[in-house]
């Protein structure tokens, strides 16, 4: 290696140097920009993705207890307060909108809130069973359900007790409103989620 | 005497028993009740509006801490408390247990101000670390790039007068080319 060689190599190496000590001021100056997002799920009794219905029929009857888990979690970066929403649907009635980002206009029967820190997942039990229905022809109303202990009056209805549907909806604490919002800014894109798991009424014989 | 005077006045004494009468019927009255009921439902919905303003300036608070470098864990962490509280206020009110839904936002709303009163001051003093940490960060930078670009220049020249002894001390080899 000649005298040239060594210099460039002396160069190369304080240029590499000051790169390295750069980085932290860097870091803090422009912090890194990751997609936000939120995640929702509904796990079953033993938080994995079976087992939804009491011994596996989605055909439920009054009293029997089913037991879900619902989880969120928060990739948006700071803290987030968030409620998540259950609504009560059969078949016609309409569903949230994923796309436009619209909530179901049916008004929901039960809510849980919780502030997330960053990339926080906070799972809680959703422990449901319908303790009273209503039969009139070929119609079954849920007029009564018991989540997590508490009673609550419904009139949801549905041909033959087919296709009731449990909806829960994600709403996200908007600085700027002040109120709960079924949307967040992602990416210069609005997004929403939610999720739904079907089911069946039967009477009992 | 005496019962004359009694006579006399009989007829005030009815009116009296009459307008009392009257007084105790409107004051037992359903509407009296209805009335009394709408002006708690309206204190009682104020108490969980004002619970619910409280948590929502907490969290805006906290909000503000963590971006300027605080911990705010255990502050989400009570935040949520108070935000299950009020959930749990609404229910009560919905179900008609006033009472349980005061009880509830009351509970909710002191939780919520006690993590606005700490969030503040964990935001002030994360501010003012934030800002020392920043400076520190900065000189420490200056201070590596002088470091280097220094060491870099002195070390070449050292390097280089190192470099030129070495060669003058080389002792150059005379080959003979006869062939």
């Amino acid at each position: 290696m000649n005298l040239d060689d060594y210099r460039t190599l002396f160069v190369a190496v304080s240029l590499v140097l000051i790169l390295v000590s750069t980085v932290p001021v860097i870091s803090v100056v422009m912090p890194r920009n990751a997609e936000p997002f939120f995640a929702l799920g509904v796990l079953g009794e033993n938080m994995m993705a079976e087992q939804y219905y009491p011994d596996d029929d989605p055909n439920i009857r009054n009293g029997s207890l089913v037991r879900w888990h619902v989880g969120v979690y928060n990739h948006m970066g700071s803290i987030q307060y968030v409620a998540v929403r259950v609504k009560l649907l059969n078949s016609t009635l309409p569903s949230p909108n994923s796309s436009s980002c619209v909530p179901s206009i049916v008004p929901a029967f039960f809510e849980f809130r919780r502030v997330l820190v960053k990339n926080e997942t906070w799972w809680f039990p959703f422990y449901w069973s319908i303790s009273e229905t209503d039969h009139q022809g070929d119609v079954i109303t849920i007029t009564e359900l018991i989540v997590n202990n508490v009673t609550l009056k419904l009139d949801v209805r549905a041909v033959s007790g087919f296709n009731f549907r449990m909806v829960f909806e994600l709403w996200v604490h908007d600085e700027a409103t002040g109120n709960f919002e079924f949307t967040w800014e992602s990416t210069q894109k609005s997004s929403c989620v939610w999720n739904q798991i079907w089911f069946n009424v039967t009477l009992p014989k | 005497m005496h019962k004359h005077k009694l006579l006399m006045h009989t007829p005030s004494f009815l009116r009296i028993l009459l307008v009392l009468a009257l007084l105790f019927i409107f004051a037992s009255s359903p509407f009296v009740v209805k009335s009394y009921e709408s002006i708690g439902e309206d204190s009682f919905s104020s108490a969980i509006d004002r619970a619910e303003g409280v948590v929502v300036s907490a969290y805006r608070v906290v909000l503000e801490a963590e971006r300027v470098g605080a911990d705010i864990s255990g502050l989400a962490d009570q935040l949520s408390v108070a935000a299950g509280l009020l959930v749990q206020a609404h229910f009560q009110y919905e179900a008609g247990n006033f009472s349980g839904a005061v009880y509830f936002a009351g509970q909710c709303y002191g939780i919520g101000e006690g993590v606005e009163t700490e969030a503040y001051g964990l935001r002030d003093r994360a501010a003012v670390d934030g800002v020392q940490r920043f400076w520190l960060m900065i000189m420490a930078w200056v201070i590596s790039l002088v470091v280097i670009i220094c060491g870099g220049f002195f070390g070449w020249r050292i390097f280089k007068r190192r470099y030129h002894r070495k060669i003058l001390r080389l002792k150059p080899e005379v080959s003979s080319s006869e062939s």
